[in-house]
């Protein structure tokens, strides 16, 4: 897994809408201020949590984000994912997207990579974005 | 017999003239024409087309039903076809254009009718792109010609609608396509370069994928080794690295892997999810991207890997295809080429792809061939059909995805039929990715067992973990994607006639499994059933009858002994890339095999090879021939899929450097010994 600067930026603009009250609608530009995240960036990944439906949106001049699920119903495994693919070490240990790589040909080196994977992925798995609140 | 023909065409034939006879339906003006045509017969020169063009007073009021704008793309309708020569009028919005082209070497000739053509004109380059090399405005009234030869697109830059007449003699069959350059770019010094004397050559039969992706590896190993070489690549087509899979101009024609598994290379597993996001930030590791989009990253792979070639490297396309090749004494290999002089090579790849289509009705069809299209890739052939005509698709796999999408899915007021054995589509990839499911260890008994693991245990072994991953609310597809890492122990285990059994019996349901539609295509193939335009049948066809205005098949369906008829407007064969005993290989191929230097496999998947890929005939390896692709299907099974295919391209580099590399040590070493001994 090698963490993009989207998966970082879809993360921090989730975590700062679930700590908005219930129903309260931020804006985009709003958020790439309070998190300091480039806006034209920002529009992208926010379009993009937006499709997978993770956020609503509503247009006009009050208009802007909020979450569309809840916050303890969002894990950080399935933002990372849909940013950034696996969470795994190697393409041949992981689950979501597997390739053929070359450490196949060897057992004992694929089951600690698997390990390793079967560890980040549990443990973000575990972890929502109400945890982070 | 039910008759699938639309009302419209079963009460007129407005649109389709069915020469030489029927001409009912055109005016005065278009009537001279096709019948001056039809008198030519075979004998229609670019003069000739030009006078009867200009001479006929043609004017837009003749052709007016015919005209017909579309809102993506320009519009061609037919007016009159033979086997001499095809008719068309064109419709063309503001901004609409054609992109670059030939015509395969038909004379072309159009008529202006209303508005203004931009016409430019283009040379092809040594790297396969084109090039501006002219041109012109015209304007209504006005004729113009193509020889058959010519590479030029045609656009509507301007405000009022653009109509235009083309005839073609013959028809095209194909239309290729050609890249231009982008602006302030120039071809790559390597394709400049001649090959300097005694500088060990390579012959890559084959432009696709796996041709290009050899031919990338090589030059960045020879880079590393500082080895000099002289690339040859061998490929028909008109745009190199694409090859037929990601040639579609159709953006609705989408990969059916997600973009973070198309990596063309095996140590950048990101290398085409980031490619393509510097384009369209919004692609994601699971988006289904469109495959000429692939096709694209392809060849700007290809050309910027020989844009960083050294100087001792030098590479040459040639548009021809391999007739045939020999062995060469000892070592090497002569590629003989029509219209071209053979090359010497010390060393031969062949990444020759897929193979030709099957033809499903092979000894059973009668009457014209006129409304039966072969290969649906042959792009113009599927913009005749209009989309009040019925179709019917023989196969049900994904080519025939992507035909019925090409038709117009849902938007179709025709209906369409999908016709295979057994009426499987594909299965959708899920909405979101989901986790495989490990195989359990019925698996590790199978391979372990002490008696031979038959195809009857692992077909049964497998539907029983998809029973219960679905009764888990699970996906039975978990458990496909979880034995992909095993597929390649499961194939060499499974003795030869198992595997036949596997071929025969378990195979349709497999790639039906394995090989799945995007979630945004499964939804269109969805809509279009709902509507009721688009169906699948489980039939054997019997037999066919053609005429020049549709065909009739005689089907039996699964499970009934009652023959029945049905009329098409169109059929289309869609059973996609040939594969076993249905399907011959390419000329290159088929003589290699003839003379020994390849062996095929007892189910004719392909020909045997070593893991890194050399040739094997008899258990012995021919180290400087090399196979990459669908070639190594009969030990390796999975070996169509760019995963697979990008390791293979390295490997195969690999081995060549290393036997070129032997091989020029050798040279210089007998060199020396012949320096060394006492003269006489």
């Amino acid at each position: 897994m090698k963490l993009t600067a989207r998966s970082e930026y879809a993360l921090l603009a989730l975590v700062h809408l679930a700590r908005q009250d219930s129903g309260e609608v931020v804006s985009a530009d709003s958020i790439a201020r309070a998190k300091d995240i480039p806006l034209k960036f920002l529009e992208q990944i926010l379009l993009t949590l937006k499709r997978a439906r993770y956020l609503r949106s509503t247009k006009g001049q009050r208009g802007g984000y909020q979450l569309a699920k809840p916050a303890e119903a969002v894990t950080l495994a399935e933002i990372v994912r849909l940013f950034d693919g696996a969470l795994a070490p190697t393409e041949s240990t992981s689950k979501h997207f597997y390739g053929p790589s070359p450490i196949e040909k060897e057992r004992r080196l694929l089951r600690l990579f698997r390990e390793i994977r079967d560890l980040v992925s549990n443990r973000l798995e575990a972890a929502t974005i109400a945890d982070m609140l | 017999m039910i008759d699938y023909m639309s009302p419209s065409r079963r009460s007129t034939q407005e649109h389709v003239v069915t020469p030489p006879t029927a001409e009912s339906g055109l005016n005065h003006n278009l009537r001279t024409i096709v019948r001056q045509l039809e008198a030519l017969g075979t004998g229609i020169t670019g003069e000739r087309a030009i006078a009867i063009l200009a001479c006929t007073d043609l004017t837009i009021d003749d052709v007016s039903v015919f005209v017909a704008a579309k809102l993506d793309g320009y519009s061609r309708r037919r007016v009159a076809r033979t086997e001499a020569f095809e008719l068309l009028v064109m419709t063309w919005l503001p901004g609409q254009g054609s992109g670059a082209h030939d015509h395969a070497g038909s004379v072309s000739a159009f008529k202006i009718l209303r508005g203004t053509a931009d016409e430019t004109q283009y040379a092809q380059a040594p790297d396969s792109l084109v090039d501006p090399v002219g041109a012109r405005q015209l304007r209504a009234g006005e004729v113009g010609i193509d020889p058959g030869d010519v590479i030029h697109a045609v656009r509507n830059g301007h405000e009022e609608l653009l109509v235009s007449v083309h005839l073609y003699a013959p028809p095209i069959r194909e239309l290729r396509r050609f890249t231009p350059r982008s602006e302030g770019a120039v071809p790559a010094h390597a394709f400049l370069r001649r090959r300097e004397a005694k500088t060990p050559q390579v012959a890559i039969v084959g432009g696709g994928f796996s041709g290009a992706m050899v031919a990338v590896q090589l030059v960045c190993k020879a880079a590393r080794s500082g080895m000099p070489m002289h690339l040859v690549m061998l490929d028909r087509q008109t745009s190199i690295a694409e090859g037929a899979a990601y040639r579609t101009p159709d953006a609705r024609h989408l990969l059916n892997v997600p973009a973070s598994g198309m990596s063309a290379w095996p140590d950048r597993a990101d290398d085409f999810l980031e490619w393509a996001r510097q384009r369209d930030p919004s692609v994601a590791p699971y988006s289904f991207v469109p495959r000429r989009t692939y096709g694209e990253y392809l060849r700007t792979t290809f050309l910027d890997a020989i844009a960083k070639a050294g100087p001792q490297v030098s590479v040459e396309i040639r548009r021809v295809e391999a007739d045939a090749v020999e062995q060469r004494g000892k070592s090497g290999w002569r590629v003989h080429c029509a219209d071209s002089h053979p090359i010497e090579a010390d060393a031969l790849v062949l990444a020759t792809g897929h193979r030709p289509l099957a033809d499903p009705l092979s000894g059973r069809w009668s009457g014209s061939r006129a409304r039966y299209i072969e290969d649906p890739w042959s792009s113009l052939m599927l913009t005749a059909i209009e989309r009040d005509e019925s179709v019917c698709l023989l196969g049900t796999g994904l080519t025939a995805i992507d035909v019925l999408q090409s038709l117009g899915g849902s938007t179709r007021s025709a209906p369409v039929l999908a016709l295979s054995r057994r009426g499987l589509l594909p299965a959708a990839h899920t909405v979101v990715p989901l986790p495989r499911i490990e195989p359990g260890d019925w698996l590790e008994a199978l391979l372990r067992a002490d008696s031979e693991i038959t195809t009857r245990a692992l077909t049964r072994n497998i539907s029983r973990a998809m029973r219960e991953a679905d009764l888990a609310g699970q996906n039975g597809q978990q458990v496909i994607d979880g034995l992909r890492p095993h597929i390649s122990h499961i194939w060499r285990a499974l003795p030869p006639r198992e595997r036949s059994r596997f071929l025969r019996h378990a195979r349709a349901f497999w790639e039906v499994a394995r090989h799945r539609m995007a979630p945004a295509v499964a939804q269109e193939v969805k809509a279009a059933t709902d509507a009721g335009v688009f169906s699948v049948s489980a039939a054997r066809i019997l037999s066919a009858r053609g005429d020049v205005d549709g065909a009739t098949l005689t089907v039996r369906r699964r499970g009934r002994s009652v023959h029945e008829s049905h009329r098409f407007d169109w059929i289309i064969n869609c059973t996609g890339p040939g594969m076993g005993r249905e399907s011959g290989f390419p000329p290159s191929v088929a003589g290699l095999i003839d003379a020994k230097c390849l062996e095929i496999d007892p189910d004719r998947l392909g020909v045997r090879s070593t893991a890194n890929g050399q040739a094997i005939v008899d258990a012995r390896v021919i180290e400087d021939l090399l196979l990459v692709g669908s070639l190594r299907k009969a030990d390796n099974w999975e070996s169509t899929a760019v995963p697979e295919l990008r390791v293979q391209a390295a490997l195969a580099a690999e081995t060549i450097i290393e036997l070129l590399h032997r091989s020029t040590q050798s040279s210089r070493r007998a060199a020396q010994m012949g320096e060394t001994l006492p003269q006489e």
